[in-house]
């Protein structure tokens, strides 16, 4: 913890990137974490959709018969017509989604 | 009397029938509520502006204080109001005054979020047909292009269409090139087969995810490589087959719906064919394309509505157009599923 409270205010003005320490039989190892806004966080139990930090498992309504998982998937609105419709999308790892090139997971439906 | 009363009716019951958003209890019109962070994060910041014209924002741009996106965040302008330059409200069309953003809205208490400063995202496309808006902006499209994070701003057209063409040579000379070296490589490495690893993945660390998820923990790596090397035997298929399959697209394979089926059938259930260990399913193959675990336990949560192998397949030909039915194969070899491989050796 210590350690931790010493590497934040060195760092931080320099890059985005926060060192954490491990501590494995004395050897100090240090691994980049990923920022949220203004957070960190950890992205095997988050995710980071839109500055907030997500666990993974958090699900959310896309339109009123359909739920989603914020972490993996898209809500895409797909037409301004009276039959407005919400298409869920895949995100795709590593890429910035889009709701025209994502691939559709599911249609939701009106 | 009886025509404004009939209306006024009709409108009540309208309104009762479309999806029932309430305004938020937190937040202003043109914010939403974040409830994980508890706080009011813009609307504008979000989705960009309208991407048709006399379009504006909904009520906290269609989302409950509970983070569900619930009716369409845009709709058209009431009428004798007008936005033509994608303003975030209309405004009267004889004034030709966009309105004030309001800064709060019945009282209600704004708790802004510290947002970490960003350009707005750039304005989508509009899906609308080009009778329906007074200046077409863009090509119609059938969804509209909000990003979840977005740094650029929108080029002309003329600029994507020479961006698409360089891009398009560009992967036809390269697939060109790599083909005979992977063929080569191939030949020479016999039973290993290099593939394209989390070398793709996006390092920065504001992404959600990071290169070193991508990679199998060492302790399940040993361990599918023991199972590997008990049970490593290239079937006979894959000698014969694979050239077939090298040079076509993964993509065929979301085409070919028989084959999928048959594919499914066998990798998506858990355990694998092994019995009480799950070995060789959809969700070792997932590890191989370099997709976290979590990823394959979200896929498989989609069960029994959606297949974890065809979103398997639709996110590895999403982020790599360029992956092949043989590289597909030599992972079924890996794992060491010749049923599966039989089955695709079908499209050879």
């Amino acid at each position: 913890m210590v350690v931790l409270l010493l590497c934040l205010p060195l760092l931080r003005s320099l890059t985005r990137t926060m060192l954490l320490r491990i501590f494995d039989s004395g050897l100090l190892v240090c691994q980049s974490v990923p920022w949220c806004g203004d957070r960190i966080y950890n992205p095997l139990e988050q995710c980071c959709e839109d500055d907030t930090i997500l666990p993974l498992n958090r699900t959310r309504l896309c339109g009123p018969n359909c739920i989603y998982w914020p972490c993996f998937e898209l809500c895409c609105p797909e037409s301004f017509s009276p039959q407005k419709k919400f298409v869920v999308r895949l995100k795709v790892l590593g890429v910035k989604s889009q709701c025209h090139s994502a691939p559709i997971s599911r249609d939701c439906g009106r | 009397m009886g025509t404004g009363c009939f209306l006024h009716t009709a409108l009540l019951l309208m309104a009762q029938a479309l999806p029932q958003l309430e305004a938020s209890q937190y937040c202003g019109h043109l914010e939403y509520w974040n409830p994980d962070n508890k706080c009011c994060s813009s609307c504008l910041q979000r989705f960009g502006p309208p991407p048709c014209p006399d379009h504006e924002f909904v009520e906290n741009c269609g989302l409950n204080d509970f983070g569900d996106l619930l009716t369409h965040p845009f709709r058209k302008c009431p009428p004798g109001q007008c936005n033509p330059d994608g303003a975030e409200q209309c405004s009267p069309c004889s004034s030709g005054v966009a309105a004030s953003t309001p800064m709060g809205n019945g009282g209600r208490t704004l708790q802004r979020c510290k947002e970490v400063p960003k350009p707005i995202p750039p304005k989508g496309f509009c899906p609308l047909p080009s009778e329906e808006t007074r200046a077409p902006i863009s090509p119609v499209s059938s969804s509209l292009s909000w990003t979840t994070k977005s740094t650029s701003t929108q080029p002309s057209f003329v600029l994507i269409s020479v961006l698409i063409l360089v891009l398009v040579l560009l992967l036809i000379s390269a697939v060109i090139l790599l083909l005979p070296l992977q063929r080569h490589c191939c030949r020479h490495k016999g039973k290993t087969i290099s593939l394209p690893s989390s070398g793709l993945v996006c390092g920065d660390p504001n992404t959600y995810t990071l290169p070193s998820l991508h990679s199998p923990s060492p302790g399940a790596l040993e361990a599918l490589e023991t199972r590997t090397t008990e049970k490593v035997y290239l079937p006979p298929l894959l000698g014969k087959d694979l050239p077939g399959l090298e040079s076509q697209p993964l993509s065929r394979l979301l085409d070919e719906l028989e084959v999928l089926e048959e594919l499914i059938v066998l990798l998506d259930p858990e355990p694998g064919p092994v019995g009480c260990m799950a070995y060789g399913t959809t969700r070792h193959l997932a590890a191989r394309y370099g997709l976290p675990a979590t990823w394959s336990t979200f896929a498989y949560s989609l069960r029994p509505s959606r297949s974890p192998l065809r979103a398997l397949i639709e996110m590895v030909v999403a982020r790599e157009p360029s992956a092949s039915l043989g590289q597909l194969g030599a992972h079924l070899a890996h794992l060491g599923r010749a049923d599966a491989l039989r089955v695709l050796s079908k499209l050879g």
